[in-house]
């Protein structure tokens, strides 16, 4: 792989800034990133990383678009109504493709929310209606890309990112400062559904150098798993994370439904009590039963156990294809992210 | 493990104290009593054996502690039972109308062993108030505001009734905000009191008034107050310093602390590690029966068993003394 050119779109969010960091680095790669403003690109030039500044449409770009042997579409728009984005994608993505030369690489950056996940549909599977106005456009712009980049020649890779952690990522430091605070995280005992900006980087190498192929797939690595993750951040703040994990009750079918039933009554219970009457016994020990939870988590907080639970949303392994040629062993993701520290902090 | 039986299991016990007590793991609840046959289904479902007859519950087992979550008219009656009979008293407000009830109430117990449900002693709001006023971070306190209710405050069940209630707004709900007012100022006298009631029924409906309070520095603070079912008021109670003030907001769930200068500029406390905690219903009851246990335990004074808990008395019978 020789002087090959990667445009990197989106450059300036949280994922983009850190990637372009361990993109630059690569003396084969001639990296182009795009900004829409100067401040934007703030960080880009400190760092010296050659960036475009200008509209999608401007010809300095449209020519980068047409050199670029790869482009990798980070941007997604920051809100909007379900029509406004997906005129957003159409728009971006017809005029990114026809711009493109044939037989050259187009990546998009989707995300696992496009499996369909929210709070009710928490098992890691693909669900067959998307539960958000994020996950629905992230379909339709993938769907769109498929069928456009087939009349183009081009080689479509829709890429749904699980949660993207890394030195500059929100989510980092934001767990990194639970921990600092002595939370208690409550995990699940699954891989955690995290990838690491390394990873990201290691992807579109792969890809520019054919290792791929063209197609859908989800980006995680499985190899990480919670408690990794929080051992981790905590040692570089030399600390000890805390945490407890959380078992996967065995149920079978039977238990299931007992519990969905359950859900069912109690995200109802207004209009069931305002159209049947419930027992006073059954309502009252029901009432003595959270209070005893609530008064439970009273008393671990007054020992200053603090209980963090947003890490145990899901239940499983991220479905979708794994690409074939990325490095899985956590310690040397690890390393990678050592390095690039090392270099920029 | 401490033994201990429940008496009256209204809204307060069922929603606070009986969940407290069953998650502690210290506490081993030994019977509960209500004249209300209908508890009974209750604390058969929670395997906790029930009487209807406070006699035959102590006599079934007599428990360390026992907590009075009855009505007030039930009171005199209930310790004249349980004398000699348990170590220790929890005893839900309202407590007493008089110093004379509130002595003979606490006659034959140790101090550590007997408090009243002034539960907001242990709000995160109300221990950091007197963290502010301990260190004198603001200098002294100059004067305090009290102002609670409004238009649509509820009597309840039983505190439309006098005989069964004792008193109207002030006993049943004031109470807590003077015990507050005095808690955080470090009172140890009361002079001066001032007040002009309303009656309706022969309840308090309404009541204004003003006294001076000394503290252990024998600084005096004047504390105003307003307790009105009749007209909205603030619901917060004002603490006067030399250039700011700050209100709190007692009965406010997961309330900040607000502290504002004489230009009326705002600044929002908060705990950021506890965020202020605790800071609702279960969470302070939870934090005062440990506060409570740990003096009965260690058999030594804290803030739910000392003396100032006469001064709350105090006031309440000057406020009713026609």
């Amino acid at each position: 792989m020789l002087n090959k050119k990667i445009l990197l779109l989106g450059a300036t969010g949280q994922i983009g800034k850190e990637l372009s960091l361990y993109l630059d680095k690569n003396k084969n790669i001639d990296l182009i990133c795009h900004a829409r403003t100067k401040v934007a690109a703030t960080f880009l030039n400190n760092h010296k990383i050659n960036c475009i500044i200008s509209d999608i449409k401007s010809e300095e770009l449209k020519k980068s678009i047409k050199e670029a042997d790869l482009i990798f579409d980070l941007v997604a728009p920051s809100s909007g109504t379900l029509k406004e984005t997906k005129n957003f994608y159409k728009d971006r993505l017809n005029y990114l493709l026809d711009n493109m030369r044939p037989k050259t690489k187009f990546v998009f950056a989707s995300s696992m929310n496009a499996f369909g996940l929210s709070i009710r549909n928490y098992k890691l599977k693909n669900y067959l209606i998307p539960a958000s106005i994020y996950a629905s456009n992230k379909r339709f712009a993938e769907k769109l890309l498929i069928k456009k980049a087939k009349k183009k020649l081009i080689s479509p890779y829709i890429v749904r990112l699980s949660d993207v952690h890394g030195n500059f990522q929100r989510v980092s430091q934001y767990i990194k400062k639970l921990i600092s605070n002595e939370y208690i995280f409550e995990i699940p005992k699954t891989s955690a559904w995290i990838v690491f900006i390394p990873t990201i980087y290691e992807m579109l190498i792969s890809i520019i150098d054919d290792q791929e192929k063209p197609g859908q797939y989800t980006l995680v690595n499985d190899e990480i798993f919670w408690p990794d993750l929080l051992d981790y951040f905590a040692n570089k703040l030399d600390k000890r994370a805390k945490y407890r994990i959380l078992e996967k009750k065995n149920k079978n079918y039977f238990l299931n439904f007992k519990e969905y039933i359950y859900n069912f009554i109690l995200s109802r219970r207004d209009l069931i009590r305002g159209n049947f009457t419930i027992s006073k016994v059954f309502e009252t020990s029901k009432k003595i039963e959270y209070g005893i939870i609530k008064a439970n988590d009273a008393y671990l907080q007054l020992q200053g156990q603090k209980i963090y639970s947003g890490l145990n949303l899901y239940e499983g392994v991220l479905p979708g294809n794994r690409f074939k040629n990325l490095t899985s062993n956590k310690e040397t993701i690890f390393k990678n992210i050592e390095i690039v520290e090392k270099k920029y902090n | 493990m401490i033994k201990l039986g429940i008496i009256g299991l209204g809204n307060v016990s069922l929603g606070v104290h009986l969940p407290i007590l069953m998650s502690r793991t210290d506490i081993q609840i030994v019977w509960i009593y209500d004249k209300s046959i209908a508890v009974k289904d209750v604390c058969k479902k929670i395997n906790i054996p029930f009487f209807s007859e406070l006699d035959h519950a102590l006599k079934f087992t007599s428990p360390e502690i026992v907590l009075i979550a009855t009505p007030y008219n039930t009171r005199s009656d209930i310790f004249k039972k349980i004398k000699n009979k348990v170590s220790g008293v929890y005893c839900e407000k309202p407590f007493a109308l008089s110093s004379g009830e509130h002595f003979e109430y606490m006659s034959g117990y140790e101090k550590y062993a007997f408090t009243i449900g002034y539960q907001r002693r242990a709000l995160g709001n109300v221990q950091i108030l007197k963290d502010i006023v301990f260190n004198n971070l603001f200098n002294n306190i100059k004067e305090i505001i009290i102002e609670f209710g409004d238009l649509h405050y509820s009597f309840g069940t039983f505190g439309t009734n006098k005989l069964i209630a004792g008193g109207g707004i002030l006993f049943e709900s004031g109470s807590h905000w003077i015990d507050t007012a005095l808690y955080i100022s470090d009172a140890i006298k009361i002079e001066n009191f001032k007040k002009e009631v309303k009656y309706e029924d022969d309840l308090d409906v309404h009541g204004t008034g003003q006294f001076d309070i000394y503290n252990k520095d024998n600084h005096m603070i004047n504390c105003r107050f307003k307790f009105s079912s009749i007209e909205n008021t603030s619901n917060k109670i004002t603490f006067k310093f030399d250039n700011c003030h700050i209100d709190l907001y007692l009965y406010e769930d997961n309330s900040n602390l607000v502290i504002k200068t004489k230009d009326e500029k705002q600044f929002i406390l908060n705990d950021y590690s506890m965020d202020n905690y605790p800071n609702d219903s279960i969470s302070q009851g939870a934090k005062y029966w440990e506060v409570f246990l740990q003096s009965y335990k260690n058999k030594k004074i804290s803030y739910s068993c000392s003396d100032d808990l006469l001064l709350t008395t105090q006031i309440i019978e000057l406020y009713y003394a026609k």
